[in-house]
């Protein structure tokens, strides 16, 4: 029998979610930008409130409140890239991530570990790094790495540095490291440089991106500030990971949670830009609630699953590439 | 600070699954139709030859078969003659269920032949006290919305074999009960039983309390017996679930796609019968399909693909405006361990996004082969779980809870805030799951894993739970006719 095309009918490409309408995100980002402009955000970071100063926003400088003004934040939308290209240090590794296409990576970081030899349960030790980053490096459906534990048996003001060290030598995946601090951000760029061979190559196929928080509700401490000026300097990505936690650190009514955690991801947001216009960001999300009869973080929740959700549709209507919790 | 009311804006109401566009579930619709016409059904049963005859089919004679073809407009007539909202009926009028497209209710698996002890967690072949006792587990069991057969009474006699599993399922649950009948005796008997748990025939006709699955066989046959029962029910007043096992690469299309269509020229060519029989017959659109796993030989339950059909068949239903009864929740595992875990969650995660009435398969193991008591319980928790998912992240003054964060500003606590207190009760909560720190878990557990806490859960309910109590004098009655039946089959055979 003779099958002749159909004109232009549309297609599915896959199961997606139904999560929420346009309007309702747009009220989410309406909230958002009003609480930016009336409550602002805490910075702890000297450099960083004159950045801000100078874009035009309200410094507090007794209470280090920053009032970020409506267009601030909407031009650091526009101006942060759509697309971010997860460079592995071989081209295989490359993973492209950008506005709907899935990707998984590890849980970042645990700080102990049972220990597959003996069962021990116990802390984390640079040599665990190593071998969970070559476990990774071989995992297909892990396509980047994200530090995955924590080297408990270096000294602390130089642990990122250990961290780094020893994943980068056993996986060619993207990595997406916290540095801690400035100084250590800087020692692990050289780190990287020693690995490309020059800063500019580093520049052309960055193999890291920097992981920073802010500390719920609404702050931005100095090292989180250092980070995101550090890595904009070098034009490396930056990941913020916004972990407001419903019911302890943000509203126990998830939405609340989803605007808390805006206002802080784009106010680093707008740093990031006004630092260095389009340099790569993430929006990232690692929370879930806090489990009120337990004082538990409930990381196992439905909340959490459908909070990383909202997250991702929340990135989706800002073209922004984003990093959530899930699994 | 003043907020008024927003005008208008559209809202969602919860997370749904997007999966098909309309032009595809047109297509998959012409494809079936085009099928049912060109292709048609083998039916194996000469009175329900006449029934399709009269309707409008073409019948095509054959020895001991004939084929039918059916025009479209028969088939979207038929489609459009079944209710599109209707109540499965319960011996307990508070356990009444209301199937209409989207809202979402679970089940157990149906027809397993094993049970994972509660008491000895080792595997057996099922009893009739096993089939009594699981329903009494899931009566308790507020997740689960309708009693399905989970096992089957293997220790009675054989032909008597539904009549017994009725018997022991309306003994312990007072929800709605959905099995399968041996025969058409078997139904008739069926029915005089459960007329006795509900105090007389003119009750049940009112009140059906439970509904008879029909299973089409694939690839695109309707077998002597389905038919039989069919047109029984058409006559007993009772409802149907007409459920293929349409097993892609094997009994249908090695696509999924094409297991749609042939699966759903399955259910829509039944559903023309039952319209035929008596327009306005309740029908519910069901499904079991999934994958041959060409490797193995096994029908795999646990697959992705399981989810997949199942939730696009369940999509398909919603485009039909039928009632949806649908796998998800099964395992190919043999033990409730962590791969049962992954597999149940998937499937059933995605037929409750898809707004299926009903999602069957809490409780299974092992390709449907056999049902474990601690997966079903720990399945229920799951099962409340996907609940608070499925109602999404609500979005309103309340929740975006501007003032709140603002009073708090930046650097402060919302746990010590009055509006944490109020709104506490709208988190989830566990309670076999563990949500505790190392410390207290150890303390809690007392070092007994999930699957042994489950069992103990699953006692505490058999030895506990107290079901619907059936009216004086039933009980009695009910034995009667199972006695009489047994005597009866015993006579013929």
């Amino acid at each position: 029998m003779k099958r002749r095309l159909k004109a232009g009918k549309s297609r599915n490409s896959g199961f997606s979610l139904n999560l929420m309408t346009d309007d309702e995100i747009h009220e989410i980002h309406l909230a958002t930008l009003q609480l930016l402009k009336s409550t602002g955000v805490f910075v702890e970071n000297e450099k960083a409130l004159e950045i801000y100063h100078g874009a035009g926003c309200t410094i507090d400088a007794k209470t280090k409140t920053v009032k970020i003004p409506p267009h601030v934040v909407e031009d650091a939308i526009y101006t942060a890239p759509a697309t971010f290209v997860a460079y592995g240090r071989n081209p295989e590794s490359d993973v492209v991530l950008e506005d709907n296409r899935v990707t998984f990576t590890n849980f970042g970081e645990g700080i102990m570990f049972v220990d597959p030899e003996t069962g021990e349960y116990r802390d984390t030790t640079k040599k665990d790094i190593e071998m969970a980053s070559r476990l990774i490096d071989y995992l297909e459906n892990v396509e980047t790495y994200e530090r995955a534990m924590c080297s408990h048996d270096k000294p602390p003001e130089v642990q990122a540095i250990h961290n780094a060290e020893a994943s980068l030598t056993n996986t060619t995946k993207h990595h997406w490291l916290g540095p801690v601090n400035g100084f250590q951000l800087e020692k692990i760029v050289d780190i990287c440089t020693a690995i490309t061979g020059s800063r500019e190559k580093l520049r052309e196929r960055p193999l890291l991106s920097f992981t920073t928080c802010p500390i719920s509700p609404l702050k931005l401490t100095d090292h989180h500030c250092e980070i995101i000026m550090g890595a904009a300097k070098h034009g490396l990505g930056v990941n913020v990971i916004g972990m407001a936690m419903s019911g302890g650190s943000g509203p126990v009514h998830l939405a609340g949670t989803l605007v808390v955690q805006n206002c802080e991801v784009l106010a680093s947001l707008v740093l990031s830009q006004l630092s260095q216009k389009g340099v790569p960001f993430m929006y990232g999300s690692s929370t879930c609630p806090l489990d009120l009869r337990r004082a538990t973080a409930t990381v196992g929740s439905p909340e959490t699953g459908m909070i990383s959700a909202a997250v991702a549709r929340l990135a989706r209507y800002y073209s922004l590439p984003c990093f959530v919790a899930g699994g | 600070m003043r907020r008024r009311f927003r005008s208008g804006i559209s809202s969602s109401s919860g997370l749904g699954l997007s999966s098909f566009s309309v032009d595809e579930l047109d297509s998959i619709h012409y494809a079936t139709l085009q099928i049912l016409q060109n292709t048609g059904i083998k039916v194996m049963n000469e009175q329900a030859l006449e029934v399709y005859y009269s309707g409008g089919a073409v019948v095509e004679r054959h020895e001991g078969y004939g084929i039918v073809k059916l025009p479209p407009h028969l088939v979207e007539d038929s489609a459009y003659f079944t209710p599109h909202t209707m109540v499965y009926q319960a011996r307990n009028p508070d356990d009444d269920y209301i199937v209409e497209p989207n809202r979402v209710g679970f089940a157990t698996f149906g027809g397993c032949i094993n049970v994972v002890d509660a008491y000895t967690c080792k595997i057996r072949r099922a009893t009739k006290k096993d089939c009594g006792e699981i329903i009494r587990v899931c009566d308790a069991l507020d997740e689960i919305a309708v009693a399905t057969r989970s096992v089957n009474s293997t220790d009675v006699m054989e032909k008597a074999q539904s009549l017994h599993n009725l018997d022991a399922m309306i003994r312990n649950t007072g929800k709605h009960i959905v099995l399968g009948a041996d025969s058409v005796a078997s139904l008739e008997a069926m029915v005089d039983l459960a007329a006795a748990s509900v105090g007389g025939r003119d009750v049940f006709e009112k009140r059906p309390i439970f509904s008879v699955s029909v299973c089409p066989i694939s690839p695109l046959t309707l077998g002597n017996l389905a038919c039989e029962v069919i047109m029984a029910c058409a006559r007993l007043g009772i409802g149907i679930v007409i459920l293929p096992m349409a097993l892609s690469g094997g009994t249908s299309s090695a696509s999924l796609a094409g297991t749609l269509v042939s699966h759903n020229a399955e259910v829509l060519s039944t559903i023309v019968l039952a319209q035929l029989l008596k327009r306005g017959m309740p029908c519910t659109y069901g499904s079991t399909s999934t994958i041959l796993d060409l490797r193995f030989g096994t029908s795999a339950i646990g697959s992705p693909e399981y989810g997949m059909i199942n939730a696009s068949l369940a999509r398909v239903a919603r485009y039909y405006r039928l009632p949806s009864w649908v796998g998800g929740g099964a395992t190919d595992s043999k033990e409730a361990d962590i791969q049962s875990g992954y597999e149940a969650n998937l499937s059933a995660t995605l037929s409750a996004l898809s707004g299926a009435n009903i999602i069957f398969g809490a409780g299974t193991l092992e390709q449907g082969m056999t049902i474990d008591y601690a997966k079903l319980v720990m399945d229920a928790e799951m099962l409340g779980m996907i609940h608070i998912a499925r109602s999404g992240v609500v979005v309103n003054d309340e929740t975006l809870s501007m003032d709140v964060i603002h009073e708090v500003g930046p650097g402060g606590a919302y746990i010590t805030h009055e509006h944490s207190l109020r709104s506490m009760r709208s988190q989830s909560q566990v309670k076999l799951f563990d949500r505790h720190s190392r410390e207290d878990w150890k303390e809690w557990t007392q070092g007994k894993s999930i699957t042994e806490r489950a069992c103990e859960r699953a006692i505490d309910l058999i030895e506990n739970h107290v079901p619907y109590a059936l009216p004086e004098g039933a009980p009695e009655a009910m034995q009667e006719i199972v006695d009489a039946f047994e005597v009866q089959m015993g006579k013929n055979g």
